[in-house]
């Protein structure tokens, strides 16, 4: 193999792995006082109708948005339709209610911002009042 | 018992402040349907009521769920279900009153569904497992899918990472014990059972026990025979055919689910302090793959019921009456199922959209000849051996 080629497999190589590299979630609170820390597992509890001793009621994006597919890729770690017959086992047999659904990013923040208690999650890179803080970031 | 328990949550609803009321009254709709259509390969026998020709009445349903949030502590749901199968009669399957003091307590009293195995209480929502047919050797059971009228305490708590479901349940129930090749109409006076789930990250336990503590028999047929062997002077095996004693059940549950697959069983074992109805050991085992939106699975399962021990102790050939008698005895013995069966099913489930999912799924059957194996066999086809396949293909609908 010539140097040249060697280059363009070296590079191609290097571009191929920046392109792959995961796109991360952030989990944001708006905590009543104290702080909290939550580890995946917990926050998959919340999210999967658990309780915990963090009393946050979580929020969630309507599905078709790509934000909640990575959120259920990497911290629930569930397949959509996995999630959806889940939901319909709890909901018809009077167990537990899906959370509450927004529309979009900008709905999750005005949401999270007006309800005290509540957790969301959001898209890495994106302004955060000051009512939210950050709970967990996805590698 | 039950009505002044639910009289009291009531009042108890009602007199809860109404400022926290307003903000919470709500009534919702959602429901969820089926259609689902199947043909068995023979025409000796029939299978969970499908035949040799394809029909789409046997397992087709058409469900409205209305829940009214009295206030934030307080709600109605009532559930009815419209079925088209002839085993099922079409009417208010759920309609209960739930108190959630916190998100961690609810109580339900009312009409309910027992929950004794994973999907026992769901039976009717295909849209929330993979099969179209849930495991006849584990499932088919009409008790295990009965409503109830009673209460149900649930408590939910997580300990680090793992999550913890505890769940209690008491009440009342009228109906078949037993599906096989005849139903026996009983009465069952206290059932009562728990159940406890454990979750962590992918993996989930579930064991759950039940115990019908008082059976009271209104079949006719096993009346007559009663009657017939007491006054002929056989009360010990009068006795063995009474329906009066009770039936505990005991399951146990694991499985694993990640994004691309999932592995999940159930075994069941129920043991029955009626002569008549002896006990079974049931289990299956299902392995899935996620491909995109598809679902690709397959399920070994396995039922075995002991012999009942019945022995008629009827002389022949002493007198015609007696003769009648012992018929009696050995024809209403056969009518008690014997579910030895084997089964492989292979399915695949494309969720289409978040509410609709369509599925196929092909069923191969095993059982013994001589045994009910969970077919209804009519008397003219007595030598059939029990082999068969099942072919469906449905729709699954939830909104």
């Amino acid at each position: 193999m010539s140097k040249f080629a060697f280059a363009i497999f070296i590079i191609s190589f290097i571009f191929c792995a920046v392109a792959q590299e995961r796109e991360r979630v952030v989990v944001v609170a708006h905590l009543a006082d104290q702080p909290v820390s939550l580890s995946k597992g917990e926050i998959r509890n919340i999210f999967m109708g658990g309780v915990s001793e963090s009393n946050l009621t979580p929020v969630e994006i309507a599905s078709g948005s790509h934000i909640r597919v990575v959120f259920n890729t990497y911290v629930i770690g569930l397949p959509e339709s996995r999630i959806q017959s889940y939901w319909a086992q709890m909901k018809f047999s009077g167990r537990n209610k899906p959370p509450t659904s927004v529309g979009n990013v900008d709905e999750m923040i005005s949401y999270l911002n007006e309800n005290e208690a509540s957790i969301g999650y959001l898209p890495e890179g994106v302004e955060l009042p000051d009512s939210l803080t950050v709970i967990f970031i996805t590698d | 018992m039950l009505k002044y328990i639910t009289a009291a949550l009531l009042t108890l609803a009602l007199f809860t402040p109404f400022a926290i009321a307003d903000t919470h009254r709500d009534l919702t709709f959602s429901g969820f349907a089926r259609v689902v259509g199947g043909q068995l390969s023979t025409s000796e026998a029939s299978y969970a009521n499908y035949d040799s020709s394809w029909s789409f009445s046997e397992d087709s349903l058409f469900a409205l769920q209305a829940d009214y949030a009295i206030n934030n502590q307080f709600s109605i749901s009532a559930q009815g279900i419209l079925h088209t199968g002839p085993d099922r009669d079409s009417g208010l399957d759920w309609l209960y009153i739930t108190y959630q003091p916190s998100s961690s307590w609810q109580f339900n009293a009312g009409r309910l569904r027992i929950p004794v195995l994973k999907y026992s209480d769901v039976i009717d929502v295909g849209f929330s497992y993979p099969w179209l047919n849930a495991p006849e050797q584990v499932y088919s059971r009409r008790l295990f899918y009965s409503g109830y009228e009673g209460v149900n305490v649930r408590h939910k708590t997580q300990f680090k990472n793992v999550g913890f479901d505890i769940e209690g349940y008491w009440g009342n129930f009228d109906g078949e014990l037993f599906s096989g090749q005849e139903g026996f109409d009983v009465d069952i006076n206290d059932i009562y059972g728990a159940v406890l789930s454990l979750t962590y990250d992918g993996f989930s336990f579930r064991s759950s026990f039940m115990r019908v503590t008082e059976v009271v028999d209104n079949s006719v047929l096993i009346d007559q025979l009663v009657g017939g062997l007491t006054s002929a002077g056989f009360d010990e095996l009068a006795a063995k055919f009474r329906l009066d004693d009770g039936v505990s059940v005991y399951v146990f549950g694991a499985g694993y689910t990640s994004l691309d697959w999932f592995i999940s069983a159930e075994s069941m074992s129920v043991d029955s302090d009626l002569d008549v109805l002896s006990g079974i050991d049931s289990y299956y085992l299902t392995i899935g793959h996620y491909y995109n939106s598809l679902l690709f699975h397959a399920t070994i399962a396995t039922s075995r019921q002991d012999e009942n021990s019945i022995e008629n102790t009827i002389p022949l050939g002493v007198s015609p009456l007696l003769d009648l008698l012992s018929t009696s005895v050995d024809s209403i013995n056969a009518l008690f199922p014997t579910d030895d069966l084997d089964s492989l099913t292979f399915g695949v489930r494309w969720d289409h959209s978040t509410n609709l999912a369509f599925k196929a799924e092909v069923s191969f059957l095993k059982g013994k000849e001589g045994k009910t194996s969970l077919f209804y066999v009519p008397p003219e086809n007595a030598d059939f051996d029990r082999r068969a396949s099942l072919y469906q293909v449905g729709l699954e609908w939830v909104f």
